[in-house]
């Protein structure tokens, strides 16, 4: 009864460290960025190439009129929210709403 | 040949470098006017400039290059140089900038834009105010007859960018310092730029993107000195206004303006000036 007992908290205790490693279950996979200030094709160029720079990242469209990125992200990936907000800051712009399309923040404030 | 040499040189040390990063763009202003876009930090461009002058003593030309290199998003660093000139061809070059941002005819200028204000109220829009400091070297002994030395120069611009709208205004002040008993007399000057995108040109990125403006530069030089001595013939006032046109696509830019002067009031006989025209073309590494 009692190697019974041990046995079973210790497979507790497995799944709870597995279930706390394993990012599968919180991580970003489409995200859209709102970005307000960026007016040129150069600053949609810049943006999207330095999105694109970050590991993890699949594609990235961004829209001047809409004041948009879209970025698609790879399962396995390890950004935040506040990383891809770092980002538009030193492109000169100002991040704003962040949509998570698909997926779950990993520790993110929405805004 | 001296020009030649260093235009060569520079260019050569600043692609060396800026092939050495992957970066950033930011924006783009008007041809002539003061601006206040800066590079993304560690973002990297090119500028190549063409300007033609037309007085009545005769058509000059003149190519300058400018490298600029974000330091962080609200401060950027160019050097400009000249690449090659045609001025020495007149006696009496009008005294400007090559573009407000750009440096003067012959010299080798590095400076700095500190975008010290930034407000972002909605998509697309932005209203910005930035200092702009450089130094000048010049690279040629003598500019219309003058002895030319280092000098400084430091201006202040503010404006507003949007999808539709733009409008730029600030001004300046260029002082040479002596050189012998000679000094190029101080250049304050005035610009002021209204942009527009027709409708056509909205269309979402990654198609080209077109703005047109309305540039308007007043230049207020004053009178060179010779052995100490005011040069009766140089120095005035004049006011300059005339279209121009950018057209950005991904990494690339093109810049094309022309002014007329709308007023001239020249100390002495100093040729007028017809037209002066650019061409810019940049690239974003």
């Amino acid at each position: 009864m009692e190697r019974k007992i041990i046995g079973q908290t210790t497979l507790l205790i497995f799944l709870v460290f597995f279930m706390l490693l394993a990012p599968a279950s919180a991580e970003l996979l489409k995200v859209e960025q709102e970005i307000y200030g960026m007016d040129c094709a150069p600053c949609a160029y810049g943006m999207e190439k330095s999105l694109k720079k970050m590991d993890g990242v699949k594609k990235v469209k961004v829209s001047l009129n809409k004041g948009t990125a879209i970025i698609d992200l790879k399962p396995g990936n390890e950004v935040t929210i506040e990383q891809i907000k770092e980002i538009v800051r030193r492109n000169g712009f100002t991040p704003k709403e962040t949509r998570i399309l698909e997926g779950k923040p990993l520790n993110a404030s929405m805004k | 040949m001296r020009m030649s040499t260093c235009a060569v040189f520079l260019l050569s040390v600043t692609i060396f470098f800026a092939g050495m990063n992957s970066p950033r763009a930011e924006g783009h202003g008007p041809t002539f006017a003061l601006a206040t876009p800066t590079l993304a930090k560690d973002a990297w461009s090119s500028d190549t400039v063409g300007m033609w002058m037309s007085t009545q003593e005769g058509d000059t030309y003149r190519f300058r290059e400018m490298i600029g290199y974000g330091l962080n998003e609200d401060l950027q660093f160019s050097l400009t140089f000249p690449l090659s000139s045609q001025i020495s061809k007149v006696s009496h070059p009008p005294r400007t900038r090559v573009g407000a941002m750009m440096g003067g005819f012959g010299d080798i200028e590095p400076s700095l834009l500190w975008r010290f204000q930034r407000r972002a109220p909605a998509v697309g829009t932005r209203y910005e105010s930035a200092l702009f400091v450089s130094g000048s070297l010049p690279t040629e002994d003598k500019r219309g007859g003058v002895a030319v030395g280092p000098g400084v120069n430091a201006a202040a611009v503010t404006g507003y960018a949007s999808r539709t709208i733009y409008w730029w205004m600030g001004g300046g002040f260029q002082r040479y310092f002596e050189r012998g008993n000679d000094r190029l007399g101080d250049l304050p000057y005035l610009s002021a730029v209204f942009g527009w995108r027709p409708p056509l040109f909205r269309e979402d990125y990654p198609k080209p993107d077109w703005r047109i403006f309305i540039e308007s530069l007043a230049e207020f030089p004053r009178r060179d000195r010779i052995d100490n001595r005011e040069v009766a013939n140089s120095g005035g006032q004049k006011v300059l206004l005339g279209p121009s046109l950018l057209g950005l696509y991904g990494k690339w830019g093109m810049e094309l303006g022309v002014l007329f002067p709308v007023s001239q009031d020249l100390n002495g006989s100093q040729p007028e000036e017809k037209a002066r025209s650019k061409l810019v073309l940049t690239y974003w590494f």
